[in-house]
């Protein structure tokens, strides 16, 4: 990062190829749609690269880096609540067809009819994902998906630990009553 | 339904000791066992009580089963050329905001009004150059009528003296 900060182009590379997969999940997971993902994820980083002579060496840059991602999904959710066109729907519907970038985490074969209900699950919990308030969804994500301590997640919210601990309560109660006979 | 599961397999399903404050403080503790935030003795003693509570069990395995279940959200994988085409990105960004410097922005704005002012001259002076033409040809007019009133008159030679 130090390197990025001084200008160095090669080393956003390197930590763009370090840091892609853990930001466009996020996102992904977040709005669910690949593309927009990548689209947002390169905005991240290039933030990264303009705002580098901002950042402390003090503070932990995968931190830093999520606070922009959060950010950035923010703004990309804002952005779609201000144009009618793009639905609420198409906001929370994931698409049927799979996208072109998009991978099942479980990658075992599976019969056609097993494929099905796997997606039909996986879109249930992608809507209820989307459907949660802001920072409790970005709170299970960051939770669920990229293993960050309560400390972490409170940084990048800017708010307590407790609050932290509060809002996945939350999240987790609502998750358990939309996603109720799934489990 | 797990704990249907526990009945049948023939566990113990009842704790003697359990009461509705001790399960209350161990529900309670949900998210930080999920989490792994319970010290090893505290998380001995909550999954002893949660695997002989009636009340418990069931609760915590929803509770868990929903996390789990959570966990099966498709990842994604970030398409060829992610880093090669944000750097593409960057620079193409960076060179439409060195157009956009304020110094260039002041340099259209003032390269827009001498054109505007040179066309507003060019203007003026063509309209000046017709009307001017437009007075000449008029006097070069009178004077080509008087030249033939002239000629006319030559043409009747001595007939007439003036």
């Amino acid at each position: 990062m130090l390197r990025v900060k001084a200008g160095d182009e090669e080393a956003l590379r390197e930590l763009i190829e370090r840091h892609q997969r853990a930001v466009i999940g996020v996102i992904y997971r977040a709005i669910g749609d690949a593309w927009e993902a990548e689209d947002i994820a390169q905005r991240v980083f290039i933030q990264v690269f303009r705002s580098a002579r901002r950042y402390k060496p003090t503070a932990k840059f995968t931190t830093w880096l999520y606070t922009i991602t959060h950010n950035a999904i923010r703004n990309e959710y804002r952005r779609r609540s201000r144009h009618a066109a793009e639905s609420f729907e198409a906001l929370t519907q994931p698409s049927e067809t799979g996208e072109p970038g998009a991978q099942l985490a479980d990658s075992r074969v599976m019969d056609p009819s097993q494929q099905v209900v796997e997606r039909e699950l996986q879109a249930k919990i992608q809507t209820a994902i989307q459907l949660l308030p802001e920072a409790q969804r970005t709170a299970v994500i960051l939770c669920r998906f990229e293993g960050l301590p309560y400390e972490e997640i409170a940084e990048v919210l800017d708010c307590t630990v407790s609050a932290v601990k509060s809002l996945l309560h939350r999240a987790r109660e609502t998750l358990k009553e939309k996603l109720y006979g799934c489990y | 339904m797990a704990a249907t599961d526990r009945n049948f397999s023939g566990k113990p399903v009842l704790d003697e000791g359990v009461n509705k404050m001790n399960c209350a403080k161990f529900q309670n503790e949900f998210d930080d066992r999920l989490d792994g935030r319970l010290d090893p003795a505290r998380a001995l003693e909550f999954d002893a009580h949660t695997a002989g509570c009636p009340a418990c069990w069931p609760a915590w395995q929803a509770y868990r089963g929903m996390w789990e279940v959570v966990s099966r959200q498709p990842s994604v994988v970030p398409s060829f050329g992610f880093a090669q085409r944000t750097l593409r990105r960057l620079h193409e960004q960076a060179e439409r905001r060195f157009w956009q410097l304020p110094v260039f922005r002041w340099a259209t704005a003032m390269s827009l009004l001498i054109i505007v002012g040179v066309t507003g001259v060019m203007v003026c002076r063509q309209a000046e150059t017709s009307r001017r033409v437009a007075t000449y040809a008029a006097v070069q007019h009178d004077r080509l009528e008087d030249f033939d009133v002239i000629v006319s008159l030559d043409s009747l030679g001595g007939e007439t003296q003036l």
